[in-house]
């Protein structure tokens, strides 16, 4: 933990500020720490290190949504003990599965229905007085929690073996009714929203969490072909597909409109280059929410192609101590819960950064930890509470940890 | 002219603990990865063993406090006893194909106040319980954090033991002879 306080430096203003969030995480560590200190020891400081980076580069596009980040980050790591506490064995939130399941699909479906618009997507529901939040970052983690207790409990009938080599006995619908019921429903309102990539993210999720209940490669053969039809139908359905994938493809076609985000992304991390032109050395007026989405473009601009595979790499690590925590439980359903909230994470963070590569067309998704976005925030926290809360329970451990 | 030099310095800087810190997480993993394959064993700073249970195996690793007289005992105890088999371990003070037999209850942990002593970080201070009920052996797990293993399956409550079980404690494997 004392890593993550030296590791901000620079302009030292802004460095102070990053401080706050490694400071407060040292608390929430240490007062986790008095009660139990058998838990995962790598995941706070990455997400950690992530906020700091955030704190400071938000500080430096933006200072006022940096201290609005800074409040979430703060609440986000509130709520994040408080649940770790709350649950007293990760086991027995299993049986809420079909709670957690129904209140996504009514989260997003009162969403669709009551929402608020902001910035054209009505993606934001708001309690009066009190909190506005955007719906699909709450549903993520009930849906992860649904799916693993549907799988850990569904096991057997989801993947019953055909006779043939490959074919699938196709399990019985009073079984999969539930499962179908909720993905469906789920996917059929991101898509009514027209929030593409949320309706990706989730593919992705339902899709590996298939995969990792029965163990069996016909479903993942056959999500890729139903991916593949569903695109295509967006592609005709939906204009503002065309309109990515056109800005992705050909963005020197309408420079100044369509194109004008991801060529902008290209030239700051093209001025960026190998070492970085430096933090806060050049302007980044004109890149387009830059908060929220391009936040990955302005760490590329000043730290260069070195700092931003150092981010990478803490991405990476976070994902790999996630699954790995997956791995070694020893109760199926805080297995399958890991890997889902790994899976949700590693997936935006692919699909995010991918995008502002100009590897595959943009979504407007948040890249976690990183970019401004306080339900984002809370939700990430609240899942790494969560992965804590497996390491605890579940996953066989040293004694003591040196 | 200096304030340039500081500033390319403070880039570099920060970059660099990025970096340094990627490096101590990594460090890190490593040694979490060394550590769950091969639990390290803390040699010296263990108090010295006193097993109630003695070994009668041939191969018992060199313990100083091994009572050699009471394995004898061992050896004379009539050949219908109940035993523990250790089957598969990495405790630093046991080894495969040892057994130890059962005589009464006995408390199995980390701590070397128990009957059966694991010198194993996967183990809780006090894991488990056997107790003698009558002429069989009954397992009970003593609120172990990482639990204890029957037939493949973590317990919850008792569980009467019977010929052929296998007893997953830590690392340790001992199959139940009766």
């Amino acid at each position: 933990m004392v890593i993550v306080a030296a590791a901000t430096g620079k302009p030292l203003g802004w460095a102070m500020r990053g401080l706050t969030p490694a400071g407060v995480l040292l608390v929430a560590v240490v007062l986790m720490d008095l009660v139990e200190a058998r838990r995962d020891r790598l995941l706070l400081p990455l997400c950690g290190m992530l906020c700091v980076l955030s704190i400071v580069f938000l500080t430096r596009t933006d200072a006022f949504l940096a201290t609005r980040q800074l409040i979430a980050i703060i609440i986000g790591i509130f709520l994040m003990v408080a649940l770790y506490f709350l649950i007293e064995d990760i086991r027995s939130l299993a049986r809420f599965k079909y709670l957690a399941g129904l209140s996504a699909i009514a989260l997003l479906a009162a969403t669709m229905l009551w929402g608020r618009e902001i910035n054209g997507a009505r993606l934001w529901l708001s309690i009066p007085h009190l909190v506005t939040f955007q719906s699909g970052e709450v549903a993520k983690i009930l849906m992860a929690i649904f799916l693993a207790g549907y799988a850990a409990d569904y096991r057997q009938m989801l993947g019953r073996r055909g006779r043939g080599r490959i074919s699938i006995q196709t399990p019985s619908l009073r079984s999969l009714a539930p499962l179908l019921l909720i993905v469906i429903s789920c996917l059929a309102i991101f898509v009514g929203q027209h929030d593409l990539g949320t309706a990706i993210l989730f593919f992705g999720l339902f899709v590996t969490m298939f995969y990792l209940a029965t163990g069996q490669p016909a479903y993942g053969i056959a999500a890729v072909a139903l991916f593949a039809v569903g695109l295509a139908l967006a592609y005709q359905l939906f204009p503002q597909v065309g309109v990515r994938i056109s800005s992705w493809l050909n963005p020197w076609a309408d420079p100044s409109g369509i194109g004008y985000q991801p060529l902008q992304a290209m030239f700051c991390l093209g001025e960026g280059g190998i070492l970085g032109a430096g933090l806060g050395h050049l302007s980044v007026t004109n890149l387009p929410a830059a908060a929220p989405d391009m936040i990955l473009v302005v760490i590329g601009q000043d730290l260069g192609l070195v700092g931003s595979v150092g981010v990478v790499i803490i991405y990476a690590l976070i994902s790999v101590r996630s699954y790995s925590l997956a791995w070694q439980a020893t109760d199926r359903f805080a297995s399958l819960l890991a890997a889902a909230l790994a899976t949700v994470f590693a997936l935006q963070t692919l699909i995010i950064m991918g995008g502002v590569l100009r590897l595959i067309p943009l979504t407007g998704m948040t890249t976690p930890f990183l970019s401004y976005g306080g339900t984002s925030i809370v939700i990430n926290f609240l899942a790494v509470g969560l992965l804590l809360a497996v390491s605890r329970d579940c996953v066989p451990q040293p004694e003591k940890a040196r | 002219m200096e304030i340039g030099l500081l500033l390319t310095i403070g880039k570099y800087l920060f970059v660099a603990l990025l970096y340094v810190f990627i490096a101590v997480v990594f460090r890190t993993l490593i040694l979490h990865i060394a550590t769950a394959q091969r639990p390290v064993a803390q040699h010296g700073g263990q108090p010295a063993q006193r097993p109630v249970i003695e070994r009668d195996s041939g191969q018992s690793p060199p313990e100083p406090s091994q009572p050699k007289l009471e394995a004898k005992e061992a050896a004379a105890e009539p050949p219908q006893v109940a035993r523990l088999l250790v089957v598969e371990t990495s405790a630093a003070n046991l080894s495969a194909g040892t057994s130890f037999p059962l005589s009464k209850s006995i408390s199995i942990g980390r701590k070397s106040h128990n009957d059966l002593s694991l010198d194993d970080r996967y183990v809780s201070a006090t894991h488990t319980l056997i107790v003698q009920q009558d002429n069989s052996f009954i397992l009970r797990d003593y609120h172990s954090t990482n639990g204890t293993v029957y037939n493949g399956v973590r317990i919850q409550d008792d569980v009467a033991l019977s010929d052929g079980d296998e007893i997953t404690i830590g690392t340790t494997t001992f199959r139940y002879q009766h």
